[in-house]
């Protein structure tokens, strides 16, 4: 009886070393579904992204298709004679080597190694167009290269006081209305558009996916956590003057804050994006 | 720093139970909330106690007029009163030492509380819509209020930190818990703890949707943590007193 008793007694210690919970994050991901499929495919003679390359193209020329590792694909269409590029995105399916594009249309080309290849590209509306043009695989593979979807954002604005608020996605109208009834400038066109998804590829694009499928393309390099990208200039004003993000993993999300300031404004702030892996 | 303090007292004490020739289970109440303790004699001065208390049943005490800012985050737009309910929070072990002078019920008592700082939970209500709007983003954590309410506490770590606290205690007492003689007894004790500096703690939100009690900075919330100081500050101590009811087990 009395072995009993002490047994229960030291028991009623255990609760004790019980409480000291370890802290656990999260952070590993399953490989994207589409890496072996990823990459750049650049028509011959055209640097994505630049307008006097491009304008030296007839509308409707594809500049650049990226295939991300998630199945995610962002076209560069040139959509008048000054040589402005319209991003399209979309999700992309593989039967071998070709590609077919929703709402786009198909590619098909060899995909086995980067170099040139020769690239047949059917437009769901029009007729097919074989392309020379380079073929960039991923050059290498990280966690963070994979199409995350934008689950929330934190704002944090520094201007004559100091807030935070937190956002369900990232909706640019909304944001922009708190910026304004907190006493900070913000442009009143504003599109009615979310930020649904970033992504991250191994060809070192960064691709802002918004909801009405339109996307923006900018150049990054990965240093360890530091994110390093350019910013490209935004006709609603939403530019945030910083070309650094920093890359956090917890509870299996991927937190990307971007520091800066808007401009012409005296505002600063940072911007935090609540990241899930998409697929 | 926390583990290895319970995991060391934990270590120290399971031999000393595992000897004790007697032990007592007590069940307390007082103004270190409702506990449960083992008691054992350590020859014929002196009982080792260890236990665990939580605040219950204690009434609240609300404050109407809390002065807070209009707008949260800056303190220079005005401010609006709301009122501040605060309630005892106390959640947190114990391990005592009684000394017994003369071999009889009087006692002196040393030890000490270890565990969470909380001392007062508090709710500020009616707060401005702003506050359910946005916040003070500490670490990561998001401050705001949640239909006019936000969840704050008074937190005194004593010689712990943050929210992990250290409270030394000191004080006399009335009664023996382990008594050979008789199967139960009573025990009243009266004392103190030390507290340390207290600071005003909140609920926040992590990025990743955590919820946890983060720690307000001074400059954040303008009059209102010099409001708050200005009760905190006289709470350097905190009287403790309870009575307890003890079975021998053995």
């Amino acid at each position: 009886m009395k072995t009993i008793l002490r047994i229960l007694t030291l028991s009623f210690l255990l609760p004790l070393l019980l409480s000291c919970n370890p802290v656990s994050n999260d952070t590993d991901f399953d490989d994207p579904a589409f890496l072996q499929f990823a990459g750049r495919l650049t028509p011959k003679g055209v640097m994505p992204g630049t307008k006097a390359s491009s304008s030296l193209l007839p509308v409707g020329s594809v500049t650049s298709i990226e295939l991300t590792e998630s199945g995610l694909y962002a076209i560069g269409i040139v959509t008048d004679e000054a040589g402005t590029i319209d991003y399209r995105t979309g999700k992309y399916s593989v039967t071998d080597n070709v590609y077919t594009l929703y709402s786009m249309g198909t590619l098909a080309f060899n995909n086995s190694v980067s170099g040139q290849v020769s690239l047949i590209y059917t437009p769901l509306f029009g007729e097919t167009q074989q392309i020379p043009a380079e073929f960039l695989k991923p050059k290498s593979t990280n966690k963070a290269f994979r199409t995350w979807m934008v689950e929330k954002t934190r704002l944090t604005v520094r201007g004559w006081t100091v807030v935070s608020a937190d956002f369900k996605g990232c909706d640019l109208a909304e944001i922009a209305e708190f910026l304004r009834n907190n006493g900070n400038k913000a442009p009143e066109d504003v599109p009615n558009l979310s930020v649904s998804t970033i992504t991250l590829t191994g060809t070192e694009t960064m691709i802002l996916g918004y909801s009405d499928n339109s996307a923006e393309l900018n150049e990054f390099s990965l240093n360890g956590n530091v994110l390093t990208y350019t910013w490209a200039e935004r006709p609603d004003g939403f530019t945030f003057i910083s070309d650094k993000a920093v890359i956090e993993y917890r509870d299996g999300k991927c937190l990307l804050t971007i520091d800066g300031y808007i401009r012409d404004s005296t505002t600063s702030g940072s911007v935090t994006f609540v990241l899930s892996p998409m697929d | 720093m926390r583990s290895f303090l319970l995991a060391l007292a934990c270590i120290a004490l399971f031999p000393v139970f595992a000897a004790a020739q007697h032990m007592s289970i007590g069940a307390g109440y007082g103004t270190d909330g409702m506990t449960v303790e083992l008691n054992t004699s350590i020859g014929q001065y002196v009982s080792l106690r260890a236990g665990y208390g939580k605040a219950a049943g204690i009434p609240s005490y609300t404050i109407q007029h809390i002065s807070v800012p209009l707008h949260p985050g800056n303190a220079d737009w005005g401010s609006v009163e709301v009122p501040l309910q605060m309630r005892l929070g106390v959640n947190e072990g114990h391990l005592l030492l009684n000394i017994h002078p003369g071999q009889g019920p009087f006692h002196f008592t040393v030890g000490g509380y270890l565990g969470n700082a909380c001392l007062i939970n508090g709710e500020f209500s009616y707060l401005p819509s702003d506050y359910d709007a946005i916040g003070i983003d500490v670490d990561g954590y998001l401050v705001k209020a949640k239909n006019g309410v936000l969840k704050a506490a008074i937190y005194a770590p004593g010689f712990g930190k943050g929210a992990f606290a250290v409270k030394p205690y000191v004080g006399i007492g009335f009664g023996r818990a382990v008594r050979a003689d008789r199967r139960m007894s009573f025990s009243i004790d009266i004392g103190a703890q030390y507290l340390g500096k207290s600071t005003l703690w909140a609920l926040g939100e992590g990025l990743t949707g955590k919820t946890k009690m983060v720690q307000i900075p001074s400059d954040a919330m303008g009059n209102l943590t010099d409001k708050i100081s200005s009760y905190t500050r006289y709470l350097v101590v905190w009287p403790t007193i309870n009575a307890h009811f003890y079975v021998r087990l053995f």
